[in-house]
């Protein structure tokens, strides 16, 4: 099987608020750190990939936030343009002043034309070997599995036209497992597990991109082992004779119930994904998405990564 | 017994819980439903909008769909009232708003059987939102229920929710409709229109493009009914029966976030209920007896463990669990936001969900999850 760090599109899935962004930005640094070109794609274009490297506004180009490691943000009406330059030919139209109203009316009429149009260039940038390394930060779980199914779904409403033309390349950049990869991002609660395992077999039912494994955030690890425990309770008889202790030794079991809860919904994930890889990253408890946090992530899935 | 809680959220009818993705909306929303038809005489519905079935699996029931069930108590909780359970099915919800507001029967089964349809009513954006909406706005017509709390859409922006009806009165209204729908009602190409014929059809092919404008000539004969009922939405969403409950967790990036929405709810004329911090550690954490206690196991009461090891082993083994105990009450004191939630004065009660150890997938644990929320108390 393929290391992770060497496809060149890794797709980071996952529902929101599991730290999609957090994950995407720490594997951008570990490919960066491995020697490779690589690229961080914000693909809702929100900021908050560029904000974790302490730059606001990166646009359509790339920006280089450390050695080897660019961001760059997703913005469809920019990626029409190019794409007219590019494949259409007619610069005279790439410059028409209609074209911001014609961007809308593709974009929000037209199924399936943006969705092309990130995968495009997501694809394009593939291709054309400007970077080892491409890690897709997409939106949201419902989003990403329309964006990266999209390319068989158009060929079914679209019988002509230039996009019917493009997807058949794309589709073999995304199908090919050496190439393209999907990471799936869950948090270890029970719901989110079920909601990941859901999302697993959507990657691989309507997508053509493989899952290569997934990465459960925030994870509270039993920090006691079975020795700890048992002296645990010693503390616990200890505290009864002083008295007041109450409070410390409640926030101990609290946290390993937690723990122990996590354990299991891990176990769950590791079952559905079969033979797949499941890496594990701590919680940090209220931590700022910040390069701090970053660097702490990526230093962990250092160890786990596939 | 009336739970604290429900001091300040008895006057609503409705009530939509929201919040940015992860910090336990669903969780929250079920939790309400269930504690409200135990304590209180009266027809509970819950209304999740959650594409996943989180709120089926954490009420314990199968599937939910857009006409509601009876979720049955467990006795042990001794309900006064019912609960009802209800998911929003986006695709039927949009098929009965095309439905209503066809002009005609030809038109509908037009609409209904358009590929193009199908694709934008699954995938456009914000039409998950809308759908919502409508599920609201008809389940609430309808007075069978007492109480309707909403789990709002994950969204990036929990205030999509809230412009859903809005932004589809802006595309009815906009330039874009009417450039769509142009070659169906017109020949002649203007200077203006016709390159933008020329790109999308260079782009997307030409059969398509008709297609296109096809289907929203179609589209566009629904406007006055759908402007009328978007107004309506609208106005629901800011009635005084209509509360708002924000939820975040306790740390830091998300109570801020919570502050943010809700100044941004206060701007829209919104009814704001309550706050509610979820996943919150116990207060007696971070309390005076908590302090002295760590601080006596740190030393004297690590002595005593020393003293009574009876091994290097074992004395290795007690300063090790003292650390790492000690480490667990630092790392939560650390994390949780006491502080900011203390120096904000937010305009709603502030309320503390416990964290939980055990994983809330029944009835009798979500009641207890409200049954124990308490009034953040900053002293």
């Amino acid at each position: 099987m393929t290391s992770l760090l060497e496809h060149q599109l890794v797709f980071v899935t996952g529902k929101g608020g599991v730290g999609k962004s957090t994950v995407a930005a720490a594997i951008g640094c570990l490919g960066a750190a491995s020697g490779r070109r690589t690229l961080v794609v914000e693909a809702d274009g929100k900021g908050d990939v560029g904000a974790i490297f302490g730059r606001h506004g990166i646009g359509f180009e790339p920006v280089e936030v450390l050695p080897s490691l660019s961001v760059m943000e997703m913005d469809t009406e920019a990626s029409l343009e190019e794409y007219l330059r590019i494949f259409v030919k007619v610069p005279m139209l790439s410059k028409m002043p209609g074209l911001a109203r014609i961007f809308d009316f593709v974009s929000t009429a037209a199924p399936g034309v943006k969705e092309i149009l990130v995968v495009g260039k997501l694809c394009y940038e593939a291709k054309e070997n400007h970077f080892d390394l491409i890690v897709v930060d997409p939106p949201a779980s419902g989003h990403v599995i329309s964006q990266l199914g999209v390319t068989s779904d158009v060929g079914d409403l679209i019988q002509l036209g230039m996009i019917r033309n493009q997807t058949s390349w794309m589709l073999e950049i995304l199908a090919d497992q050496d190439r393209s990869t999907a990471v799936l991002v869950a948090t270890p609660d029970e719901t989110a597990v079920e909601e990941s395992v859901e999302l697993a077999s959507r990657i691989r039912s309507e997508t053509p991109v493989h899952l290569g494994g997934a990465v459960v955030n925030r994870v509270i690890h039993n920090p006691l082992g079975e020795l700890e425990q048992a002296e645990l309770e010693r503390i616990r008889s200890v505290a009864g004779a002083a008295g007041q202790l109450g409070p410390v030794v409640e926030a101990a079991d609290l946290y390993v119930g937690i723990a122990t809860r996590h354990a299991g919904n891990i176990a769950t994930l590791q079952a559905a994904m079969g033979e797949l890889p499941v890496a594990t990253v701590a919680e940090l408890l209220g931590s700022e998405a910040n390069l701090d946090l970053v660097m702490e992530v990526a230093e962990s899935l250092e160890v786990e990564l596939w | 017994m009336v739970r604290e809680v429900w001091e300040p959220l008895a006057r609503y009818s409705r009530l939509l819980v929201v919040g940015s993705g992860g910090v336990g909306k669903t969780t929250m929303a079920a939790s309400l439903g269930v504690d409200a038809a135990v304590s209180f005489e009266l027809r509970v519905l819950v209304v999740t909008v959650d594409p996943a079935k989180r709120l089926a699996s954490s009420l314990g029931v199968g599937p939910l769909a857009n006409t509601p069930v009876e979720i049955k108590l467990p006795a042990s909780l001794e309900p006064r009232g019912k609960l009802f359970a209800a998911s929003v099915d986006m695709k039927r919800a949009w098929d009965s708003l095309i439905e209503k507001h066809s002009p005609d029967a030809a038109t509908q089964s037009r609409i209904l059987a358009s590929p193009i349809y199908h694709n934008l009513s699954s995938k456009f954006i914000g039409s998950y939102d809308y759908a919502a909406v409508e599920v609201l706005a008809s389940l609430t017509a309808e007075r069978s229920y007492d109480v309707v709390i909403v789990d709002t859409p994950p969204s990036r922006n929990a205030l999509d929710f809230l412009d859903a009806p809005r932004r589809l009165r802006e595309f009815f209204s906009s330039n874009l409709l009417a450039l769509l729908t142009l070659p169906r009602r017109t020949r002649v190409f203007s200077l203006a229109t016709r390159p933008f014929y020329l790109v999308a059809e260079a782009i997307m092919g030409g059969a398509f493009l008709s297609d296109l404008t096809d289907f929203f000539t179609d589209f566009s004969r629904l406007r006055d009914g759908l402007v009328a009922q978007s107004v309506g939405f609208s106005d629901l969403l800011t009635q005084e029966e209509t509360g708002f409950i924000v939820v975040s967790d306790p740390y830091g990036p998300s109570v801020v976030e919570a502050e943010r929405l809700l100044t941004a709810l206060a701007r829209r004329g919104i009814h704001e209920a309550a706050w509610f911090v979820n996943r919150s550690w116990p207060a007696r954490l971070f309390s005076e007896e908590a302090e002295t206690a760590a601080r006596w196991l740190g030393s004297e009461g690590l002595e005593l463990l020393l003293d009574q090891a009876g091994s290097e082993l074992d004395r290795s083994i007690a300063r090790r669990t003292v650390a790492e105990v000690l480490g667990i009450r630092d790392q939560i004191e650390m994390a949780h936001s006491r502080e900011t939630l203390t120096r904000i004065d937010p305009s709603v009660p502030i309320f503390e969900i416990p964290i939980a150890a055990e994983e809330l997938v029944d009835a009798a644990a979500l009641a207890r999850l409200v049954a124990t929320a308490r009034r953040f108390d900053p002293s």
